[in-house]
């Protein structure tokens, strides 16, 4: 077992493969690959695209049935579940994104485009924010089609 | 040092108080303890120790340890970190052991008796849900805590819990906390101590507890008693780790969570398992500043998905990597951490200096035991469970008949398994009363099965471990 991950708290490039089927489309990205005991994603999937053997395992994501909906994105305890719209324009991704800090940034707003290591790789601007009853708001962030993969979070320009 | 926007708490601050410090004015809310209101003033220092007289700040703050211990209204050694704050009051700094006058009499008020069926002594996870499924069976409870509030770590746990879907998973620990308060306000009884197991006389098979309530006794009488006392925050050894600013992570939620105060503007967290990831987070919620998370394991502990969360807002962990020592005088202005090779020597020459005012430590919890063991239960040496644990069954019944434990003080794990050993116990007080329906049987079952899902998997596995000893163990001994 690959375990570089929890030396660093990243996934490797191979671990992020197998969760990414394929670049197109516009699906969620689990980023959830340990055996942790938990099940809310499951249940918040209006279209049952993520499935789980037992309490103790990890989602597992079928990709024809997903709609990219992002329903998933705020119900993870973790925030481990984003979405990506691979074909948002012929330059452009989407990346749906869970977002816990104030203030909010505003539809529109550029912002600094942070990789998992927190390290600036870009700008972007910001399509949607959809608030949650749960207070994990879901960002929608448009960024280079070379960086969907690689943005998972967002910083304001002050 | 008072937060006022955060993206999931809003604070609700009572009337505003002024109380002394040394003779300076000290503004607070209603509803702050005074360490919380003199640390949100800037004070950290609040005692001198008794030998060398070094400076003490608070380190627990849940009333645990005695770091926080200082004059108040002229009576020494009250814990300032459970302790509210009133108008008027007159608080000093400690020096030495405290000088008890003695030209007055305490009151001499008659001791007040008290009875109920079940005693939950510990209205944390663990204590509210036995509390909440004891109540649900016609039983009669009292719970008992010491400190203002009753919801013990919940209240501070903004996170979504893991867990199941049926339970409570996906909710945040803080809503866990007000569900629970608000099915058992009415059997709460706050500010409130156990102070000792005591010998019934009478012959009528029950427990007897002395309680300190308004600095008054209360002997209570219970046919079954639930301790759910919780845990206590681990010390770590390094140069200066008596320093003001030198804080367990619950402290430092306490302080952020609970009153709404920044600990400090700058932080070394150590401990990557999940609470320090977890705290970690929050920090940055609060709008803290975490320089780097130091973790002396070759890999970090907790969940990947907590190590994510502050990794991707740009936080350091820095594995196989201890502190070495605080530094300061008065209190915490930096600290240094330290590489350590695969034997967990440190390599000289890898020291790194960071300019902090806190130190945050997430090294792990020990059992609260105390009134196990002064009751007489057997107690073992687990360290899977985080250190001494008392003997149980699977019923969370100890050696002493009609005494369940609970939660960490029956060994470390989390709030999902603590609060499904709070029902377990409350089922099996249940069962012995002589209260049991066919619904009590079927939610029996239903937990032992939820319980052991939560405990499966490879997280879980060293708790099991040490639940399967404590188990063998107590086989032995009945």
């Amino acid at each position: 077992m690959n375990n570089e991950h929890r030396k660093t708290g990243i996934l490797t490039e191979e671990q992020l493969e197998k969760l990414t089927p394929a670049l197109t489309g516009k699906i969620a990205i689990v980023e959830c690959v340990e055996d942790i005991p938990c099940d809310p994603c499951v249940t918040a999937c209006p279209t049952e695209a993520l499935v789980m053997d037992s309490l103790v395992g990890k989602p597992e994501l079928i990709p024809e049935k997903c709609e990219g909906c992002g329903s998933c994105i705020a119900e993870c305890p973790g925030l481990a579940i984003f979405v990506v719209d691979f074909d948002y324009s012929r330059e452009e991704a989407v990346v749906m994104l869970p977002y816990e800090f104030v203030p909010l940034p505003e539809k529109g707003e550029k912002v600094d485009l942070l990789d998992r290591e927190g390290e600036k790789c870009g700008e972007g601007t910001i399509l949607r924010v959809r608030p949650h009853k749960n207070k994990t708001t879901v960002l929608s962030v448009v960024v280079p089609r070379t960086l969907a993969m690689r943005v998972r979070n967002v910083r304001r320009i002050l | 040092m008072r937060i006022t926007d955060h993206p999931l708490l809003t604070f609700d601050r009572g009337k505003k108080i002024y109380f002394t410090f040394n003779g300076q004015k000290i503004e607070a809310y209603k509803g702050e303890t005074i360490a919380a209101a003199l640390h949100a003033a800037g004070i950290k220092v609040l005692k001198r120790s008794i030998t060398h007289e070094r400076p003490r700040g608070f380190f627990c703050a849940i009333g645990k340890c005695a770091s926080c211990m200082m004059n108040v209204n002229g009576v020494p050694n009250v814990k300032t970190c459970v302790t509210l704050s009133e108008d008027g009051m007159v608080v000093e700094s400690q020096y030495g052991r405290g000088i008890l006058k003695t030209e007055r009499n305490p009151e001499k008020s008659a001791i007040k008796k008290m009875s109920t069926q079940v005693a939950v002594v510990g209205a944390g996870p663990a204590g509210l849900t036995a509390a909440v499924t004891a109540r649900k069976y016609k039983a009669e409870v009292l719970v008992i805590d010491e400190n203002p509030h009753a919801g013990g770590q919940l209240v501070k746990q903004t996170h979504k819990f893991f867990g199941s879907s049926r339970e409570q998973a996906g909710t945040r620990g803080t809503q866990i906390a007000k569900e629970l308060f608000e099915q058992t306000k009415d059997t709460l009884l706050l500010q409130a101590a156990v102070i000792g197991y005591y010998n019934n006389t009478e012959n009528d098979d029950k427990h007897l507890l002395a309680l300190v309530k308004d600095r008054a006794l209360i002997e209570l009488k219970a046919e079954k008693v639930i301790v759910a006392t919780g845990a206590s925050e681990r010390m770590l050894l390094f140069e200066n780790n008596d320093l003001p600013g030198v804080y367990g992570a619950g402290a430092v939620q306490t302080l952020m969570n609970v009153y709404g105060i920044k600990p400090g503007n700058n932080v070394l967290m150590v401990g990557a398992g999940n609470v320090g990831l977890i705290v970690t987070y929050q920090l940055l919620q609060a709008g803290v500043n975490v320089k780097a998370v130091v973790e002396a394991m070759p890999h970090i502990g907790g969940y990947h998905v907590h190590a994510a969360k502050i990794r991707r807002c740009g936080v350091p962990i820095h594995t196989s990597t201890s502190i070495k020592k605080a530094v300061g005088e008065e209190y915490v202005t930096g600290a240094v951490t330290v590489s350590l090779d695969e034997t967990w020597n440190p390599i000289s020459g890898t020291e790194k200096e960071y300019e902090v005012d806190t130190i945050c430590l997430a090294v792990g919890l020990s059992p609260s035991v105390e009134l196990f063991h002064q009751a007489g239960c057997n107690l073992a040496y687990i360290p899977e469970l985080g250190g001494v644990t008392p003997l149980h069954d699977q019923h969370m019944e100890t050696t002493v008949k009609g005494m369940y434990a609970a939660g960490d003080a029956a060994g470390i794990g989390e709030a999902n398994t603590a609060m499904m050993e709070g029902k377990i116990a409350a089922l099996s007080c249940i069962d012995a009363l002589g209260l049991s329906t066919d619904a009590t049987e079927k939610e029996y079952k239903e937990s032992f099965t939820e319980l052991n899902l939560l405990r499966s998997g490879t997280f879980g596995e060293r708790g099991r471990q040490g639940k399967e000893k404590v188990f063998s163990l107590m086989e032995e001994v009945v």
